[in-house]
């Protein structure tokens, strides 16, 4: 196998060797050179994205290399291509473009640490092998690269970094640690860990633990409740990039598909577990957004966001219908491009003021128009506002909870949207609209290399929202079909041929070229611009501006939510806070009965001897 | 094609605009027959809306002024497209798709969101008050909304479809003849209610106080569009309610046509009285009204109707 053969665009291997040795290559480049290890990280994730596109043409292959063979235990590199992980490959790879893309404007003046594109190259890989892999073994081994590396790539961040990445890590290692011991699970009951060769069934206890618990791991990464806590940890430190690029697009990639595989295809799932994923997306969806709702810093409340709408694709899947699975692996798919160019903004935001306090920016939008317009349309996208792609799986996913019977879910899941809205509205307001600041007033419009991902990302909001049924049959339709439901009516799940998006989306235009036609039959061309009006008073407006920050402060006001805010912000919400407690007050009690005094600690021995040995005699 | 011609001429754009445009002056002679006035005669408000019109348009110097001008039209069209589809769900049932009920929920709210976008965009304190308050009055009457639109399709057979929630209730009875329908009519009648922000929810408009809120900056044409809009909201959202909560529309025979066009008109005058003899309270009040009675009365009406009562 000579290397040439290895990167050929059609190799299941290239995505993983590839970023693999040139990540190598740019750790060997001298800090000084500059340009050269952005130069080859940007080529190499063009060529992925290049080598996803083939393998998205491909759709079904699969290749078996022998790798370790220890006396029974045999561990095969097992690849596997289908409808399903083609379509992930190909939207890692295009995440990876994206944010490589990005980081060259953002880190254009301070400079990239030289290991930072090395080490999103090789999260790159990991996540395309876990996706990938159809052995469970080796799709752990990816999964643990992945998140070693957030682990890496959070420590490059700026402030109180050792702590938010230890945070991180400490959550996504328990659940992991619960994936391994769910796949030894398997391994020991089922006698192989072969993705494609399982289909189990959970009528016990083994198999439901072990369903649960790749549950677990698999919404742990993803962020859904209640192992969440780790994604607004690292918001605070991270640079925005790998906010953009890890917990907004590729681990909700990689978990949402890792759920969706072992619910569709490797476990054959109880009513139970489906009212339990829908219990657990409905919490995530409601407490998050109301947390979000009250965030000052945009990056904090982003990431907040990121784990409500986690809750909606749990939701999705956990109707167990047709149209709520393909909602919630489509939502997946929005959601990765509204959240990764949500931090985008925030980081074009940042870079370009330097603040992220959102009562420090305001009326950017005169000073940075492309980046509001972008913001524009993933705010709305997010918060469900027809025509654009987040309404779409939205409105899919709802159907599916209609169809499961689930009212009170869709009741939650619906709210959750409204407090979604409310929430941008403030962001809208407080960076972009209202009036602008001191810190605002010299802001430029940010740099190329941001833009261009940005406005590529805004453009798909809208294209999956306006011709929804793209996406739908050429990704998601596919790689469901003839999974647990067998061959799906495409008719049923878009929605009845009379009306479709882009129908509603024409009607929308000509609704508002009627209102332009109004316009201009009148005096638009002589507008004039005028002093505001603020009841008489002498418009000062730096001095009377009035904030988004404190938009909601009414809502906190209310007994009730104060209570659960108050609860929620001292971390009773968090079990990584829960558990920390927990351990330190037992440590602590073990700590008063170390005393130093050796006539106690015989005591205890003997204590300890007298009750080993009533044991022994009883038995 | 055709469907642009439905939208632009019945039931969309003209119809519904003329139907508002009678509607708010209902309003306006019923109000003033409560006032013990004599009420503006019949096209006082097509006057109104001509002579904005034919006024200039001011743009306040803090404003982003694309944004501000376009805002309303977005508001425009949503309310258009949403009244389309609800009149379609009763003159073309067999148009409908599976989950337009959930697209027009959206589109409804979609007018009061152009409405926060403008008041945001202008750069005026008084209108971003406004703002915050219109975007907290959505999250305070959309949640009972919500659970009595679930009680409904609850008690209608479980579907998202319009025509087919109408055809269900035609074919059994209307949700509102029963007790749990009652209940549910009257949480959905005060989130219609607020969803117009009229006394006593208007702290988002309050002209004694913010001057209109996020209406404060508008003039000439821009204004007109905004008060064509909330004219069409006020004509839509009690054919909503008819839709949902009380059976329908039937345009089969004389009478059933009549009795069509009265329900409408009962919710209208219902309304027109709530605001007429009601104070204005606070938005921290509205809040409190809507997340606890209101939507108490919901969730009784929801697990009444759950229990088939």
């Amino acid at each position: 196998m000579d290397i040439m053969n290895i990167l050929q665009p059609s190799n299941l291997l290239c995505p993983l060797i590839l970023p693999a040795i040139v990540g190598f290559i740019i750790l060997l480049i001298p800090k000084k050179v500059k340009y050269v290890s952005e130069f080859f990280a940007l080529a190499t994730t063009a060529y992925m994205l290049y080598v996803g596109f083939t393998l998205f043409g491909i759709k079904d292959a699969a290749v078996s290399y022998p790798w370790v063979k220890v006396g029974p235990l045999a561990l095969n590199l097992d690849l596997v291509i289908n409808q399903f992980s083609s379509f992930v490959v190909l939207f890692i790879a295009f995440f990876g473009l994206a944010t490589v893309l990005y980081s060259i404007g953002y880190f254009r003046k301070e400079g990239a640490n030289p290991r930072y594109y090395s080490f999103v190259l090789w999260t790159l890989g990991g996540a395309i092998g876990a996706v990938l892999s159809n052995n469970l073994i080796m799709l752990l081994i990816f999964w643990e690269i992945v998140t070693v590396l957030l682990f890496f790539l959070v420590n490059l961040g700026k402030n109180k970094e050792n702590l938010a990445a230890a945070k991180s890590f400490a959550v996504l290692g328990i659940t992991d640690a619960g994936m391994t011991f769910a796949v030894i699970l398997i391994g020991i009951l089922y006698n192989s860990v072969t993705i494609s060769e399982l289909s189990i069934k959970v009528d016990g206890f083994l198999p439901g633990l072990a369903y649960v618990l790749l549950f677990i791991g698999a919404t742990a990464k993803a962020g859904a409740m209640p192992f969440h806590s780790w994604i607004p940890t690292v918001s605070e430190s991270a640079a925005t990039p790998v906010m953009a690029f890890l917990p907004a697009s590729l681990d909700k990639l990689l978990g949402i598909y890792l759920l969706a595989r072992i619910s569709l295809n490797m476990f054959e799932l109880t009513s139970v577990i489906y009212t339990i994923m829908l219990i657990v997306g409905a919490f995530t969806v409601l407490l998050s957004v109301l947390m979000a709702l009250v965030q000052h810093d945009i990056r904090k409340l982003l990431s907040f966001h990121a784990i409500s709408q986690v809750g909606y694709m749990v939701l999705g899947i956990g109707t167990g219908t047709v149209v709520g699975t393909v909602g919630g692996i489509f939502h997946m798919l929005n959601h990765s491009i509204y959240k990764s160019l949500l931090f985008f903004n925030a980081g074009a935001i940042e870079k370009q003021t330097g603040e992220t306090d959102l009562s420090k920016i305001g009326g950017l939008a005169r000073f940075m128009p492309i980046t509001f317009v972008t913001t524009v349309i993933a705010a709305f996208s997010i918060s469900g506002i027809p025509p654009l792609n987040g309404f779409f799986s939205k409105w899919m996913i709802y159907r599916g909870i209609v169809e499961s019977k689930g009212i009170i879910f869709l009741a939650v899941a619906m709210f959750g949207s409204a407090l979604t809205l409310a929430s941008f509205i403030k962001v809208l307001h407080s960076t972009f609209l209202g009036a602008p600041t001191e810190v605002t007033k010299k802001a430029k419009e940010a740099p190329l290399s941001m833009i261009t991902p940005m406005v590529v990302l805004a453009l798909l909001c809208v294209l999956f929202g306006v011709f929804a049924s793209y996406p739908l049959n050429n990704f998601i339709l596919p790689a469901l079909d003839k999974s647990a439901f067998g061959t799906i009516d495409t008719e049923a799940v878009i929605g009845a041929s009379s009306w479709t998006p882009d129908l509603a989306a024409v009607l929308m235009l000509v609704g508002l070229v009627v209102g332009m036609i109004f316009f201009y039959l009148t005096k638009l061309t002589k507008v004039r611009t005028t002093k505001v009006y603020i009841g008489g008073e002498v418009p000062d407006t730096s001095e009377m501006r009035y904030s988004g920050v404190d938009f909601y402060k009414t809502i906190r006001e209310l007994k009730i939510m104060g209570a659960a805010y108050s609860d929620a912000e001292k971390g009773w919400f968090d079990p990584y806070f829960v558990v920390a407690k927990i351990g330190n007050s037992a440590i602590m009690g073990m700590k008063k009965l170390h005393n130093g005094v050796l006539s106690t600690y015989l005591s205890w021995c003997l204590i300890g001897l007298a009750v080993l040995l009533i044991f022994l005699l009883l038995v | 094609m055709e469907h642009v011609l439905y939208y632009l001429v019945f039931p969309g754009l003209i119809f519904t605009g003329v139907a508002g445009l009678l509607v708010t002056w209902v309003d306006r002679k019923v109000t003033a027959r409560i006032h013990w006035r004599k009420g503006p005669p019949l096209l006082q408000p097509f006057w109104d809306i001509m002579k904005l019109m034919g006024k200039e348009i001011t743009v306040p110097e803090t404003a982003k002024a694309t944004g501000f001008l376009l805002a309303p039209l977005f508001g425009f069209a949503a309310v258009t497209l949403a009244s389309t589809i609800l009149w379609m769900s009763l003159v073309f049932p067999e148009k409908g798709f599976s989950g337009d009920l959930i697209v027009v929920i959206y589109l409804l709210t979609i007018p009061a969101i152009s409405m926060i976008y403008g008041g945001s965009a202008s750069g005026n304190p008084l209108s971003a008050v406004g703002a915050s308050r219109e975007m907290k009055l959505i999250l305070a009457y959309d949640l009972p909304l919500l659970i009595t639109i679930f009680a409904v399709i609850w008690k209608s057979g479980m579907t998202l479809n319009l025509s087919e929630i109408v055809t269900y209730q035609q074919m059994n009875s209307p949700v509102l003849y029963s007790i749990s329908g009652v209940l549910l009519f009257v949480a959905a009648l005060m989130c219609i209610h607020g969803k117009l922000a009229f006394v006593p929810f208007d702290a988002p408009e309050a002209e004694t106080e913010i001057v209109e809120g996020a209406l404060l900056e508008y003039s000439g044409p821009a204004l007109a569009i905004q008060k064509l809009t909330k004219a069409m909201m006020y004509f839509t959202l009690p054919v909503y309610m008819v839709i949902l909560y009380w059976g329908g529309m039937n345009f089969g025979t004389v009478g059933s046509g009549i009795w069509s066009i009265a329900k409408v008109i009962i919710i209208i005058v219902l309304i027109i009285l709530i605001k007429n003899t009601n104070p204005r309270v606070r938005i921290k009040q509205i809040m409190k009204f809507f997340w606890g009675p209101i939507t108490i009365i919901a969730i009784i009406g929801l697990i009444l109707s759950m229990n088939g009562l």
